[in-house]
């Protein structure tokens, strides 16, 4: 069915008019419109000079160098950019099982008591700055160790200076009480 | 399969993606040959002055490159001009860097339509490019892909990352400035 062009149709289509590309019944409803439109046929005139202009311009192009320069016809069927997505698809899966492994690793350590289980002991003193820089660490179980055990490792450290030079002090039994009202 | 019959100069330009996606070499050279003119237009237009040649082969060499990708949903030539218009836009950030200049777009991008100086001759010509090259980038840009390539508004919405209401309305406004120009000029 043909459709009426108003006048700002007609205005649209005015590049379309000059490149030749309307229907047919747009186009004859514009070149009536244009024998009694003064200002509609000025319109054309721009539209059609501006064109003449620009597409006379046309820089030198050289196909020839174009045309080697491209892919190998039918090459990218068997490597088509899917290949891009399949290599952000590897290095997905490789950063997961990278991140899933450790995850896993710590896991298992703490089931194994690995972590929990271990003793670190940082030569600070509780109530008196530390003198001088100092840190141990044991990697055996001290559950395992016995009272005796306990002392006698105590005993080393003091003979080795191990120790801080200021023990915790002990807190009184009013302290104690008052920490135990509050 | 590569087929024997030689690609027709006015097939459709998705019937020469498919052959030359299945091996006709030949189906390139008309698609080329179709739409190289109008990117070195566009790209003058833009103000590339020296390299439109390399400029079009890359646009085409990206295009071709990344076939698989190209939907349909848009012709090949808005694809095309969508292409060159990013590479021009890379190329003049990537310049901007190295000059460290931080004035952008609108004097440079009127400067640079000066481009276009060597390529008109005539005095009238010469107030029609005067009078284009005095439009907003924007208004530009839309004027001549709608008047130079006769691309629609939903094209041209496509390529500058626009809309089709807004590149009818830069397209009305350039018209009656362009107008207005020559009216004055005369």
């Amino acid at each position: 069915m043909m459709r009426k062009l108003d006048r700002a149709d007609m205005q649209d289509r005015l590049p379309e008019y000059v490149h030749g590309t309307l229907p047919a019944d747009e186009r004859a409803q514009i070149d009536t419109a244009l024998a009694r439109d003064a200002e509609l046929a000025r319109e054309l005139d721009v539209v059609r000079a501006v064109r003449e202009v620009f597409a006379g311009a046309t820089p030198h192009v050289d196909v020839d160098r174009i045309v080697a320069a491209l892919p190998a016809a039918g090459t990218l069927a068997r490597t088509p950019a899917r290949s891009r997505a399949s290599l952000f698809r590897i290095a997905a899966a490789i950063a997961t099982l990278a991140v899933g492994g450790a995850s896993l690793a710590v896991v298992q350590q703490t089931i194994r008591g690995d972590v929990t289980d271990s003793l670190v002991v940082r030569g600070e003193s509780v109530s008196a700055p530390v003198g001088e820089e100092l840190a141990m660490s044991f990697g055996y179980d001290l559950s395992a160790l016995d009272d005796d055990d306990l002392e006698q490792l105590l005993a080393d450290l003091e003979r080795s200076g191990g120790l801080p030079p200021a023990e915790p002090r002990r807190s009184t039994a009013a302290e104690s009480g008052q920490e135990a009202g509050q | 399969m590569p087929s024997d019959a030689h690609p027709s100069d006015d097939a459709p330009d998705i019937e020469l993606i498919q052959r030359w996606r299945a091996g006709d070499e030949r189906a390139a050279r008309v698609l080329v040959e179709r739409h190289a003119g109008a990117l070195g237009r566009f790209a003058a237009s833009q103000g590339v002055r020296d390299d439109v040649d390399e400029l079009v082969q890359d646009t085409f060499v990206r295009a071709f490159g990344a076939i698989e990708t190209f939907r349909a949903d848009s012709s090949f030539r808005t694809w095309l001009f969508t292409i060159e218009r990013r590479l021009i836009l890379d190329r003049r950030r990537a310049s901007k860097r190295r000059k460290d200049d931080a004035e952008v777009d609108e004097r440079d991008a009127a400067t640079a339509f000066d481009a276009l100086d060597g390529l008109v001759a005539d005095e009238m010509a010469s107030r029609i490019r005067s009078a284009v090259g005095r439009l907003s980038p924007m208004q530009r840009d839309v004027f001549t892909l709608r008047v130079t390539e006769g691309l629609s508004y939903k094209e041209i919405a496509d390529v500058l990352g626009s809309t089709e209401g807004a590149a009818r309305v830069h397209y009305h406004n350039a018209l009656q400035v362009v107008r207005g120009l020559l009216r004055d000029d005369a």
